[in-house]
């Protein structure tokens, strides 16, 4: 009791003494100037960097139109030696091949003069096309720097072209990552592919998988995969594809991929440096829990995936030459041997389609696959029951479960509350969700405990 | 690649194996009564009945995910049995 006493003073002291020592640190006297983002050479946006003080982020949005940027930083911070940073992050996490340290020394913008203070340019590879949102700050958590202003001189954060990149890729398709539609859904697919890889089969694909019928492997029997583009790429240049369709309410993901193949497309070349496949989640109006719950657990195993190179088949190409810059044999020997989500989903559409499509097993599927329809949505039967009220004449009640309930639904639904807006269903659903949510898992668990509790108590045991 | 790579070459096996076999488009009519048909309706009705009466839907998405559960406990023990790992 006396040691764990001891060490609640001595924690208490250092919090105290820590407390004491950024209290005292020193604040920020002059902290105004602007930070100018250019891309093209000559400056497009100034953002304002009044306030930029210690360890504070200034961000701006860029999206990539080249897949290389040099970046050169000008300006100045107060004396001391702080360091310059510029991180880039996309859909929120750092890129670890963009973070880029820019300073190093201090630099005292009134020393420089007009001749403000160049950092040597410093590459960055970036995805074309993507967003990114590009964070500039001075120092650090401790530290006290900020930006300064020297007359007119200011701060200068320039981003250069790179060349423009020429490689087959995928450029964008819609739609976009975690939107939300209507019924009416366009799909758009715009690739580049360059004159040298025409030739062979280069397979170029859009698909479309309706996320609420792969529930419990039910995708192994449920036809849930639409193809909506597969074609042979034959000439060169920028390459476009729409098409709309109408779809219920629900989750889905569309999956674009250019792939090197053989033989009509039948066996893919996986260490082609062309492949590439990307996914996007949306939703149509809305999504049900379980597809909510679903795409939530693809877009973490995505993030964490893309983490490790084992996502892109194009890094993947570069983690397992031998000669590249980025070989990795833990990972190469990862993405080999760990199957991705999307081959299993490949061999389980194979095997629906080819193996269990077939008797006497075919019968089976088949009520699988009328069981996990959505398209079969039929009124409820009424019920009509004749009650003789006298030798001559009766009455007829009739029971309408479909009016009684749908009846009840439409009142509820146009009941909103006056401050947000929603109805019934919208206020109660996250708690009916969380209700069944919590029932389950706490099911399980004491189902588990259980388990436990029977061994320890077993007569094996008692011995 | 390489696990994917040899379950689509069983897939393929399987599949030039049972492929003279007919494919099932539809459940049979048995004495008149078209099992096809009542299924889709049957499902059909349930289905009308989660999406008016919501509720529901997650009653069974619970109920699917414990009997899931239950069914891998139930894999697991029959596979395993006595050499069960001991708590």
């Amino acid at each position: 009791m006396r040691e764990i006493c001891q060490t609640k003073v001595l924690f208490f002291l250092i919090t105290a003494f820590t407390s004491l020592c950024f209290f005292f640190l020193p604040t920020k006297t002059e902290a105004y100037s602007n930070i100018v983002y250019d891309t093209s050479g000559t400056s497009t946006t100034k953002y304002d960097m009044t306030g930029l003080g210690p360890y504070t982020f200034q961000n701006f949005t860029l999206t990539a139109t080249t897949s290389i940027y040099s970046i050169t930083v000008k300006g100045g911070v107060n004396y001391g030696g702080p360091v310059w940073n510029v991180v880039f992050e996309k859909n929120g996490s750092t890129q670890s091949n963009c973070t880029v340290i820019i300073g190093g020394s201090q630099q005292n913008a009134s020393s420089t003069g007009s001749s403000l203070y160049t950092r040597y340019p410093t590459t960055c590879v970036m995805y074309p096309n993507a967003t990114y949102t590009v964070k500039f700050y001075i120092g650090n958590s401790s530290s006290s720097y900020y930006t300064y202003k020297n007359g007119s001189n200011q701060m200068y954060l320039i981003l250069t072209n790179g060349p423009e990149d020429t490689s087959t890729r995928i450029i964008d398709f819609t739609p976009a990552q975690g939107a939300t539609v209507g019924n009416t859904v366009n799909f758009t697919y715009h690739a580049y592919i360059n004159p040298e890889d025409i030739g062979g089969v280069l397979d170029i694909k859009l698909k479309l998988f309706t996320v609420d019928q792969n529930i419990l492997f039910a995708s192994l029997f449920s036809p849930s995969e639409i193809m909506l583009f597969n074609g042979i790429a034959t000439t060169s240049g920028h390459w476009y594809f729409s098409t709309s369709t109408i779809l219920g309410d629900g989750n889905y993901r569309v999956e674009a991929t250019i792939e090197r193949a053989y033989l009509d497309g039948w066996f893919i070349n996986i260490y082609s440096s062309i492949n590439d496949d990307q996914v996007h989640t949306f939703i149509v109006n809305q999504g049900t829990w379980l597809g909510n719950l679903q795409q939530s657990i693809f877009n973490t195993m995505n993030t964490a995936l893309s983490d490790r190179p084992a996502t892109s088949t194009q890094v993947m190409y570069n983690t397992c030459a031998p000669l590249s810059s980025t070989f990795d044999i833990q990972d190469c020997m990862a993405v080999l041997f760990v199957p991705s989500k999307e081959g299993m989903t490949d061999v389980f559409n194979s095997v629906r389609s080819n193996v269990l499509s077939h008797k006497p097993w075919g019968y089976i599927t088949r009520v699988f696959n009328i069981i996990t329809s959505t398209s079969t949505a039929v009124s409820l039967p009424s019920w009509t029951a004749h009650v003789q009220t006298s030798a001559s004449s009766s009455i007829s009640l009739t029971f309408d479960p479909a009016d009684m309930i749908a009846g009840a639904g439409s009142l509820l639904n146009s009941i909103r509350d006056p401050i947000y807006g929603k109805n019934t269903r919208e206020i109660f659903e996250p708690f009916v969700q969380l209700f069944f949510a919590i029932g389950v898992i706490f099911t399980i668990v004491v189902d588990l405990m259980r388990m436990r509790s029977h061994k320890l108590n077993s007569p094996k045991n008692a011995q | 690649m390489i696990i994917v790579f040899i379950l689509e070459c069983i897939t393929t096996f399987l599949a030039i194996l049972f492929g003279w076999l007919g494919t099932v488009d539809r459940l049979p009519v048995v004495l008149g009564y078209d099992i096809d048909t009542t299924l889709l309706t049957g499902v059909g009705y349930i289905t009308g009945l989660f999406s008016t009466y919501w509720p529901l839907y997650y009653v069974m998405g619970g109920f699917a995910i414990l009997t899931t559960y239950y069914l891998i406990k139930m894999i697991i023990i029959a596979w395993l049995g006595h050499r069960m790992p001991k708590g």
